[in-house]
Parts: C-alpha cells; structure tokens; sequence
C-alpha cells in the first residue's frame, strides 16, 4: 500500500492545530467525545522508546527499538465549562475511582493527510488511559492530565474534523 | 461571515455604563470640551496573540477611555482661626477636581462589577470574552490644559477585553 502523502504544498508547514487528540468514553449507554488541548499552547505525543544498542567488533552499532510507550500531557488542562471530560475525570478523582482512568479511547487525528472529500487520517487506541496529575494553580483551576496511549492500534480515517465523526478502519 | 466591528460593539457595551452615557462620547479624536469622553483604541500587539493546540488563539482587545473635565484651582485645606486666635487646617472636599475623578473611578467599579457577573460586549460567535478589566485601580490624570477655558484636565481608564477567538479552529 502506498504511503499517503501530506495535503500541504510544497514546503507548507502544517499548523498545529492540524493533529487531533480526540478522547472518547462510554457514559451509561452514550459514547462522549471531546477534543483534547482547549487552552493547551503547546502538546506532544511523547514516544518514550526503549531501545537497546549492540556494537559488533568493528565498533558498528546496532540499535533495536523494543517498545514504545505513547504518552501526550495537557498542562494547562483548565476546568471549563462544558467539558465533560473534565466533569468526568473530576468525579473520577473525588471517588478516586482509579481503575476508571483506563477506560478511553483515543483518536489520534493527522489532518495534514487526508482532506474533507475523503477524510482524514486517524488512528484508534482503545483501553488507554487519562490520568489527572495535579489540581489547583493560580488564578484559574488547572487539572493538567496525562493521555496513555495503549498501541492497541487500528488505523483508519475520519470522515470529518468535528464531533460526531465516524471512523472507519481501513480496508 | 461579515467581519465584527470590534469598536462598535465595545460601544454599544460601554454605553450602558450610566456615567459613560450621561455624557458626549467621541471615537479615536474628540474636542476637547468639558464632560466630553472619547473612546481611543490602541495597538494590538502581535504579542498579544496566544496560539493554543487546537487552533484557538486567545487576543487582547485595548482602549482607552478618557475623559475631559474642566479643573478647579480651590484648595481643599485652608486655615482657618480658631476661637484661640490660632490659625487651624481646615478641610473640604467638595471640591471639582476630586469630584471628576469620581467619575473615572465610578467606570472602574462598573467595569469590574460586569466582569464579575460575566457581562461582556458581544464580539460575535466565534469570539468568546474571557474578562474585561480596567488597568490600573484609579483613573489616571494624563495632563492639564492650562490654555483652554476652562483649563481641561485629561482623565484616562485603560480597558483590557481577553477574548477567544474561535474563526480559525477546524474542529466543529
């Protein structure tokens, strides 16, 4: 299968805005979302690679990547209002219900590949788990959070950028 | 979309301010006549702007308001004798000059009392306000001009509206 090339023009960088973390989880029999970063200037998908390297007796080194433990932090996550998640994983932490923190799906949206007529890359983590790290900061209530990607991947697409999006494993 | 004018309907919002609205209200230049108010926006400084991850920017919209007042020259302590004979300090503030800045300082506590209840101006759908706040606690006396009749003193209250802007956010 060939790689899909990026939906930007040459030398086109591609806004951040561009790569989506989408969170879903079931509520009673509704399946919420929402999208991960409102307030956020700057977030990553942090790799954490184990790796380990071998060096054979011509001084050449050989270097294996065993794992990878995909991790992306949202600091400042404010407390909104509107944010279910928010909402969600604030009740979570009052009951300190902890192995309800594992109960998420992740969608890792890359909306430089892909465009609106065919939609749009995505990848599908289920089981991951979103961890409340601190509560409190300075004028405004911060709960800054941890996203764990579980590697449980199916690779997909996104019919759209909002929502209600329906993702569809590729074939 | 048609494009919101950010100055009219922050005038539209500071009109409600009942010691705005008692008075002449001017944009970007005014005559300088007593009572009168003018509404002068600033620069928005690039680094203003706060980029957030999913496509929000977070802005600043600034202004001042400043407001004209003739000045009085009556001093507030004067000595007056007392039964003893002795001249004594005597105080009174019914004065013009302390008055007018009552009128800054009215527009602060109005200003504060709207963020509080989160009463903002409405910048249209795609912006949403974070606060309106004054810059400083009192109004500021900018200047006196001694040459008008009467002399003018300048008063200023500077107005900060943090807003989100929404227009460029491609999640729905």
């Amino acid at each position: 299968m060939a790689v899909a090339q990026f939906n930007l023009a040459e030398h086109q960088r591609a806004e951040r805005k561009l790569l989506l973390t989408v969170a879903e989880w079931t509520e009673g029999t509704t399946v919420e979302r929402e999208l991960l970063g409102r307030r956020t200037e700057d977030s990553s998908v942090e790799y954490n690679a184990d790796q380990s390297t071998t060096t054979d007796i011509l001084g050449i080194n050989y270097t294996d990547v065993n794992k990878t433990q995909p991790q992306q932090d949202f600091d400042p996550y404010l407390i909104l209002g509107g944010s279910k998640l928010g909402a969600k994983l604030d009740d979570i932490r009052r009951r300190n219900a902890l192995s309800e923190l594992s109960q998420f799906t992740l969608y890792l949206i890359t909306a430089y590949v892909g465009n609106a007529n065919d939609g749009y890359r995505a990848e599908k983590h289920v089981n991951c788990t979103i961890q409340y790290n601190s509560l409190g900061g300075d004028a405004n209530v911060n709960m800054p959070i941890s996203a764990f990607f579980s590697n449980d991947i199916t690779n997909g697409h996104v019919d759209k950028l909002g929502i209600d999006f329906q993702f569809t494993p590729d074939a | 979309m048609p494009a919101v004018d950010l100055n009219k309907r922050f005038l539209d919002y500071i009109y409600e301010c009942p010691v705005v609205a008692e008075n002449p209200m001017y944009f970007a230049v005014a005559e300088e006549r007593n009572n009168n108010n003018q509404l002068l926006p600033t620069q928005e400084q690039p680094l203003d702007t706060v980029e957030f991850v999913d496509g929000t920017v977070e802005k600043v919209y600034r202004a001042d308001i400043l407001m004209y007042k003739s000045v009085a020259y009556n001093p507030i302590v004067t000595e007056e004798v007392g039964t003893s004979g002795k001249k004594i300090p005597s105080t009174t503030y019914l004065n013009e000059n302390i008055e007018d800045m009552t009128d800054g300082q009215t527009l602060i506590d109005w200003i504060e009392e709207q963020n509080d209840n989160r009463h903002f101006p409405n910048f249209g759908e795609s912006c949403i306000i974070e606060s309106v706040k004054t810059t400083t606690n009192r109004p500021v006396l900018n200047g006196i001009n001694p040459e008008l009749e009467p002399p003018l003193a300048q008063y200023s209250v500077g107005l900060v509206i943090t807003y989100i802007d929404t227009s460029k956010q491609i999640w729905n």
